[in-house]
């Protein structure tokens, strides 16, 4: 009997907690849609199409163009600034590091991917951001410094991740190649790296989708400004940080609020892509 | 794991290859020394008894972060004792009961930006639900998020269980949930143990979910409740960032400081638990 | 396990705790200053009560009146026409409290040699439509002038886009600042560059320009003389009938005592009271 009742509880809270995650995955975008619709239904497409983004004036205006692409040129330029470096320093841990190297960088990049994104930002904000007025440069935050915020931030995921699918490749298949006379170079980046490549993409999108996410370094760094920055020098404004920013001052009911939840949705409908795409890739990887 | 092979030419081309990349990783490993010591050492000097234990004052030029460290663990403990009782039923649910969807619903769930929790947190637990900018609501926002992390690596390190054990143990007349919740997961203690103290971490540090749901600027008592707006370690050094100017950086730099001790002294402590069980 | 459910009774005694008197309040980064003398003031009288203090801008305050989420919104800006009409639909009624005044004052960095701005000029330079200096001053040297302002979210940005945009569209290459404080900070550092911010922010790191002619001393700010003159208020919500007794009456009392309006003057704004 009594064994009977703590089965029958045990599987009621296995039941539960599953519930909960679908629970919460259904009810986050429902929520979302939700509120994101009076502003669909009033603004429209302007949403998507116009640049405009003066939810304060009257009229206002609703266009967050400019927003969805500083969130994909941060994302774009971002990854391509993080994973190269990170896959060459996960090739030299796994091919070229003494164990002990391996170790303690691997355990000093396991520490950074603790340090807050906020303090990151900090670090940054003070000591890097002031330098930029002195060299001439108008806007002491910008995407550059950001996207240097960014890298630190990002640098671990992406190493680590890198790293582990490298060192998940069997031995034998390098072993071989040295055989056959390839240098270690040569075999890590044709044959470790084509045999973890679903792995290395997944690192990929994984980072990708860590910085699209990202709001404090952006909203700290960035530079706050509503427009698609010409060069790498000018501020510029994301998805998350106009969330962040302006939520406080939306009030429920007001379009404000609800076009600032349709930025919400946009965000978790590319986070939700590149989940997809990795579980796509991992599905591959298993294969 | 290296490869030797020598080759005349061929070895010194792979020798400068190799050269590169360890001077490239060399470069980027100090750039992170560096970022951890312009984070923790300047705000050292203002540690103190004071520093820990009052209010801010004078408008953030004197006292202390008090609230902000207590503001932090309450947050911490109320999210984590949410989330680590369900993110291990639910890691048990992925690696014991093989239900796809489920696994579909927490990849996605873990890839959501904390942004986008606060904007749910604070539509639904704090303007619906009426918790106002609370620790509850926080917490719930907070447990939601980092829910999928739990759950993810409780799966995987229950999949890494060998399979006899599992075999051996029905074999001997056990129904399922004892089999899971008498023998596989106390086997597993210390790993559930790392990666509770890591989702600690995690949860110290969150800034943006707590910005629209939970935190405020500055609170001149302790919270009573857990419907009390708090102050954090996070937030608070945002604010100060964002809002304040250099009359305030110390007290930003200070903490900064504690917020990394925190977050070093859980991954060690993290690390340590993982090291015990291999 | 045991431990799980230890940990949950604890948990739900904190939460049953003590009921204790909560006092959120929340809106204006210009009454920030001002706001945190109050409540440190108020705290030592009532100890008792728990303040919170939240200064993100005036919009947010009023936005947190209509969601229920603070007790008092310190503003520095009226109404909006939308927020009237929002309180009709709502059924809710905000009363205002004038607390101080206060005028917007243009500043520059120290370096910058004009003296006098007109408001027109103003406009022109935050429109986008002026970009150097020596478009304002033809002896000023021919920079790019770097110009800051407060986020939306702010009172200060709403009265400026009223009284000086005339409500045109701000240029995007106008940098918005969270605070009044880090606009002072970055103006004090940033050369050529120019901001606006209540006067109770402005000090010796900084140059003040008059505009129109006029500056914001004191007498000019209370006559209205100067140009960018504004009321400072304190919103409370009043749709269930004026708060006589509570933290909320309390709070106000002492807002509107001589000590508290001591402490406007402190920081830096005209006491509404007693001029």
């Amino acid at each position: 009997m009594h064994r009977e009742i703590k089965d029958k509880s045990r599987k009621a809270l296995l039941a539960i907690s599953s519930i909960i995650a679908i629970a919460a995955l259904f009810g986050i975008y429902y929520y979302l849609i939700k509120e994101s619709l009076p502003a669909i239904r009033s603004v429209g497409a302007e949403l998507f199409f116009s640049d405009q983004w003066y939810p304060v004036w009257e009229p206002a205006e609703y266009g967050m163009r400019s927003l969805i692409i500083n969130s994909l040129i941060v994302t774009v330029l971002g990854t391509l600034l993080v994973v190269p470096i990170s896959y060459f320093i996960a090739i030299y841990l796994h091919g070229f590091a003494s164990k002990k190297e391996k170790g303690i960088i691997r355990r000093l990049i396991e520490y950074l991917s603790g340090i807050p994104s906020v303090i990151i930002a900090f670090v940054f904000l003070t000591y890097l951001s002031p330098v930029f007025p002195n060299i001439g440069i108008y806007s002491p935050q910008n995407l550059l410094l950001a996207l240097i915020g960014l890298f630190f931030l990002t640098i671990p995921i992406s190493t680590v991740l890198i790293l582990e699918s490298l060192d998940s490749v069997p031995r034998e298949l390098e072993e071989s190649s040295a055989a056959l006379g390839a240098l270690p170079l040569r075999t890590y980046m044709k044959i470790t790296t084509r045999a973890a490549l679903s792995g290395v993409l997944n690192a990929i999108v994984l980072t990708a989708n860590r910085i699209v996410g990202e709001t404090i370094v952006v909203l700290l760094l960035g530079g706050g400004a509503a427009m698609v920055p010409a060069k790498l020098t000018d501020p510029m404004k994301t998805l998350t940080a106009v969330i962040a920013s302006e939520m406080p001052e939306a009030a429920q009911f007001s379009i404000h609020y609800s076009a600032l939840f349709v930025a919400g949705l946009v965000l978790v409908l590319f986070s939700t892509t590149f989940e997809l795409i990795s579980v796509m890739l991992l599905r591959r990887s298993r294969r | 794991m290296t490869i030797t092979k020598t080759n005349g030419s061929k070895t010194v081309e792979n020798k400068k290859a190799r050269i590169a990349l360890k001077i490239l990783t060399y470069f980027i490993s100090i750039l992170i020394v560096f970022v951890f010591i312009l984070a923790f050492l300047p705000g050292l000097k203002y540690w103190s008894w004071e520093f820990f234990s009052s209010f801010p004052e004078d408008q953030m030029t004197g006292g202390g972060i008090f609230p902000a460290i207590l503001g932090s663990i309450l947050l911490t403990a109320v999210s984590l004792v949410i989330a680590i009782p369900l993110g291990i039923f639910l890691g048990i649910v992925l690696s014991e009961y093989n239900l796809s969807y489920i696994k579909f619903a927490v990849t996605i769930l873990s890839g959501i930006p904390s942004v986008v929790f606060g904007l749910f947190g604070l539509g639904l637990f704090c303007i619906t639900m009426n918790m106002r900018t609370s620790i509850l609501a926080g917490g719930l926002t907070l447990s939601l998020m980092v829910l999928p992390v739990i759950s993810s690596s409780v799966y995987e390190v229950m999949r890494s269980i060998p399979r006899e054990l599992r075999e051996a143990a029905y074999a001997l007349g056990a129904r399922k949930s004892e089999v899971i919740f008498d023998m596989l997961v106390p086997s597993v203690r210390n790993s559930i143990i790392t990666v509770s103290f890591v989702s600690a971490g995690r949860v110290i540090g969150e800034t943006a979910p707590l910005i629209l749901t939970a935190a405020v600027f500055y609170a001149t008592n302790l919270p009573k409740n857990l419907l009390s707006p708090v102050m954090t370690l996070p937030t608070h050094i945002y604010f100060l960032a964002a809002a304040y100017g250099t009359k305030a950086r110390w007290m930003a730099e200070g903490a900064a400081s504690v917020l990394i001790l925190f977050v070093i002294l859980v991954y060690t402590i993290a690390f340590m638990f993982r090291r015990e069980k291999k | 396990m045991r431990k799980f459910l230890i940990a949950m009774v604890l948990v739900s005694i904190f939460t049953v705790g003590v009921f204790a008197e909560n006092l959120v309040i929340k809106g204006s980064n210009t009454l920030l200053d001002a706001a945190q003398l109050w409540v440190e003031a108020f705290s030592k009288e009532n100890p008792d009560v728990k303040v919170t203090l939240e200064g993100a801008g005036s919009s947010t305050g009023i936005a947190a009146l209509f969601n229920g989420t603070t007790d008092i919104a310190n503003s520095s800006r009226w109404f909006k026409d939308s927020e009237v009409q929002k309180m009709f639909e709502a059924k809710k009624w905000f009363a205002p409290i004038l607390v101080a005044w206060d005028g917007i004052a243009i500043v520059v960095h120290k370096d910058v040699p004009i003296k006098n701005i007109s408001v027109q000029q103003l406009r022109d330079i935050y429109t986008g439509k002026i970009t150097r200096w020596n478009q304002i001053d033809p002896n000023a040297p021919a920079k790019d002038i770097v110009a800051f302002s407060r986020n939306t979210a702010s009172g200060t940005f709403e009265v400026f886009k009223e009284k000086v945009l005339g409500n045109e569209k701000m240029s995007p290459r106008v940098r918005m600042l969270e605070s009044s404080m880090a606009e002072l900070e970055t103006v004090a550092n940033t050369p050529y560059s120019i901001a606006y911010f209540g006067i109770g922010y402005v000090d010796q790191s900084v140059k003040v320009v008059s505009v129109n002619k006029i500056m914001p001393t004191k007498q000019n700010v209370l006559s209205y003389k100067y140009p960018l003159s504004r009321p400072l208020f304190i919103f409370i919500d009043v749709s269930k009938g004026w708060p006589e007794e509570g933290p909320v009456a309390e709070f106000v009392r002492f807002v509107m005592s001589a000590k508290g309006q001591q402490l406007v003057e402190k920081a830096g704004f005209v006491a509404a009271l007693g001029q």
